[in-house]
């Protein structure tokens, strides 16, 4: 009995959504929804320019809240394949002293993630360049730019000393969330490595291939290890005890080091960047990852090939296209025939969409690692509802002009609402029809 | 099995009645246990994933630390609904109507006294013997000149100020009015600022009393070569703040063995946190 009540409702519901799918006037309201939209994106003006919402949403990104609040990451493991030694504020002998010190350990790689511009005193120079000299499997960092020559690289003291080198750069907007990089540039007529892959290079010569023949020129970050007081998902060693050899001889053992500023304070942003990772995934916050940290994902990601697959963009209009053409569906259905639920069905829609839809792009991300792109989905179902007003003008325009037929048509000749309501009632009894009242709009 | 993510003090590991120093990277296995001294703490990484500290003195078996393992992720799926729910259910206040619960905050730096001249922690507490060492100071301002005082150990009683225009004074400046046994105040405050109230011990210890500690120290079982010996004898004296004689100590080592990029990396370390030139 039970069944059959739910088998009912569930029928007479899903009717709802379905009774105007296969309307002339759902096909084109979908499709001048789309006709917005793309007008929209084609105003080459910021119309956000002081919209709160739109500029707190800009660096937005749906499986942000994956890492923020749904703990994609707790527990991911420690990567033993890399040690990052926080250079905190030593001064260049210091780093000399340190680099011998790490280079004594036997890591197979060592990165060094920071740019000296220009010279100092002679003596801590000179004691650092000596130590660059000694160490052959340091990978150090080029400070590079693009100009109207293209990418070029900055000249510095110590080039003649560090052979092996490549740029630090990530991308992202000044202050914004660092969700690329870029694994190659061309600088003059050679291909230059970021410094993530000149370290690959040395560590893993068959992760550093692979990553070659993506041929991409930008790279999806996947971030899965943090570093802060509650998380620590790189072995962090402080340079006294590096110096003090407070290290287990093995840890370092033919493995990546990375040499770099780690502020273990929430409020010393030197070299911090914003990543997918922060608290605070919309809205005003203080980034969140130091720049080694972010070094140390890229690095974990592509010796895991464990790269993040978005899907093509057609994907992601295919999908808006068919869930905006049903969303249309039934905002036609009660925007005709109850129009006095009108509103309230489809904030609900949208509501329930924009949690199910984010939660099917979180899933993806989550389980396959696959971004799927369903912005567009949602910007159709927020669209939809305006659109109908928009498109019930024009097509009554069309009506009154040229005879158009439409379901609309009925809304602008009161004799043809009449008609159209008994007929619409007798074809379906089971149909509560409310007053229309949306005339008076 | 547990793997040491960090260490500080006395932390050791005991495995098979064996007892070693516990390092950042040590593996601690089934039947081992960690000991830890007064003061210290050790952070231990548990199945690569889970972490935690242990910062009471004792030894601890790795049976009784099992329950620090324990994991409780639940799924994305999970706490995406969670997280739905806790947004569509929390509080809607906001601050204009609801002031109470929106002035978490104070709203002003935090500052002790008025004071722009910070002193380094480790220049607080001083045991002076002999030689020389600069009582410095920083800056918050880019002031030209400041007092610097002299206290009897009242703390009240000024017994120098003397206007300076660098940022330290050399203790040996003071020798005339300082005695062995005696302690001392100093501070140091921007030129014409309210005085700072910050007041760091200086202590002049008889030559007598520091011999006896020094051969305290120097007497050990351990065969070590005389750069080491310095070496050690350095940090020592500069952990109980004799830092006039750490620094000659530190010296020697960097001498004696002028290859050891610890002794030299330590010496600059130390010169640096002293602003000793």
């Amino acid at each position: 009995m039970l069944h059959k009540h739910i088998a009912r409702h569930t029928k007479k519901y899903v009717k709802h959504i379905t009774k105007y799918l296969y309307e002339r006037d759902t096909f084109f309201a979908t499709i001048a929804v789309f006709v917005f939209l793309i007008v929209l994106g084609m105003i080459p003006i910021n119309f956000y320019v002081l919209n709160p919402m739109k500029l707190a949403l800009k660096d937005f990104d749906f499986n942000d809240i994956a890492y923020a609040k749904l703990e994609k990451t707790a527990d991911v493991p420690v990567d033993k394949r890399i040690v990052v030694v926080n250079t905190g504020h030593l001064d260049r002998a210091e780093l000399g002293f340190l680099i011998e010190k790490v280079s004594g350990y036997n890591p197979k790689v060592i990165g060094l993630d920071i740019f000296f511009a220009g010279t100092r005193e002679p003596d801590k120079d000179s004691i650092l360049r000596e130590a660059l000299k000694k160490t052959k499997n340091l990978v150090g960092v080029s400070v590079g730019a693009w100009d109207k020559h293209g990418f070029t690289i900055e000249k510095n003291n110590f080039d003649s000393v560090i052979t092996k080198r490549g740029y630090a750069n990530l991308i992202g907007e000044e202050i914004g969330t660092i969700r690329y990089y870029s694994p190659f540039e061309k600088v003059g007529d050679e291909k230059y490595p970021q410094i993530t892959t000149a370290i690959i290079k040395e560590f893993d010569h068959e992760a550093y291939e692979k990553l070659e023949k993506r041929h991409k020129e930008q790279e999806f970050i996947n971030y899965k290890r943090r570093v802060n007081n509650d998380v620590k998902q790189y072995q962090i060693i402080e340079s006294e005890d590096m110096m003090a050899d407070n290290v287990d001889s093995n840890l370092l053992k033919n493995k990546i080091v990375l040499l770099g500023y780690i502020n273990h304070d929430h409020n010393d942003v030197e070299d911090k960047k914003f990543t997918p990772m922060n608290d605070k995934f919309a809205g005003k916050a203080i980034p969140d990852m130091n720049g080694i940290i972010v070094q140390a994902n890229i690095i974990s990601m592509v010796l895991d090939q464990d790269y993040i697959h978005k899907t093509p963009k057609w994907v992601a209009w295919l999908m808006a296209i068919v869930i905006g053409w049903i969303h249309m569906s039934l905002f036609i259905r009660y925007y005709l025939e109850s129009h006095i639920w009108f509103h309230l069905v489809a904030k609900l829609a949208q509501l329930f969409s924009v949690i199910f839809f984010a939660y099917v792009g979180i899933f993806a991300f989550d389980k396959f690692e696959v971004k799927l792109d369903m912005k567009y989905t949602l910007y159709v179902i927020a669209l939809a509802v305006d659109v109908i007003y928009f498109y019930e003008a024009f097509v009554g325009w069309l009506h009154r002009k040229f005879g158009y037929q439409t379901i609309f048509g009925h809304h602008h000749n009161p004799l043809e609402h009449e008609k159209h309501h008994t007929n619409d009632h007798n074809k379906h009894e089971t149909t509560t029809h409310e007053p229309t009242t949306h005339e008076h709009h | 099995m547990f793997v040491v993510y960090s260490v500080k003090g006395t932390v050791s590991v005991v495995e098979n009645k064996v007892e070693t120093k516990a390092k950042i990277g040590t593996i601690v296995n089934g039947n081992s246990s960690i000991k830890l001294g007064a003061g210290s703490f050790a952070t231990l990484l548990c199945n690569e994933t889970k972490m935690f500290s242990l910062n009471k003195a004792g030894s601890y078996t790795t049976t009784s630390l099992k329950d620090s393992c324990k994991t409780n992720n639940s799924s994305v799926s999970a706490n995406y609904m969670k997280y739905i729910w806790s947004e569509m259910t929390k509080s809607k206040g906001t601050p204009e109507k609801n002031r109470k619960n929106y002035m978490a905050n104070v709203g002003a730096v935090g500052r002790g006294d008025i004071n722009n001249v910070w002193v380094d922690p480790r220049l607080d507490s001083v045991n002076y013997v002999s030689g020389t060492i600069p009582l410095s100071w920083k800056a918050y301002t880019e002031a030209d000149e400041f007092d610097f005082k002299l206290y009897d150990d009242s703390k009240t009683k000024i017994l120098l100020v003397k206007p300076v225009k660098k940022k330290h004074v050399n203790i040996s400046e003071l020798l005339k009015l300082i005695q062995p046994g005696k302690i001392y105040y100093w501070s140091a405050t921007v030129k014409d600022e309210p005085e700072n109230t910050a007041r760091h011990y200086v202590r002049y210890v008889p030559k007598e009393e520091y011999q006896t500690f020094f051969n305290s120290l120097k007497k050990t079982d351990a065969v070590e070569t005389e750069a080491e010996m310095n070496f050690r004898l350095g940090f020592v004296l500069e952990e109980n703040h004799y830092i006039a004689e750490a620094f000659n100590h530190y010296m020697k080592a960097t001498q004696l063995d002028p290859t050891n990029s610890l002794y030299r990396y330590t010496f600059m370390s130390f010169k640096k946190d002293f602003e000793i030139k």
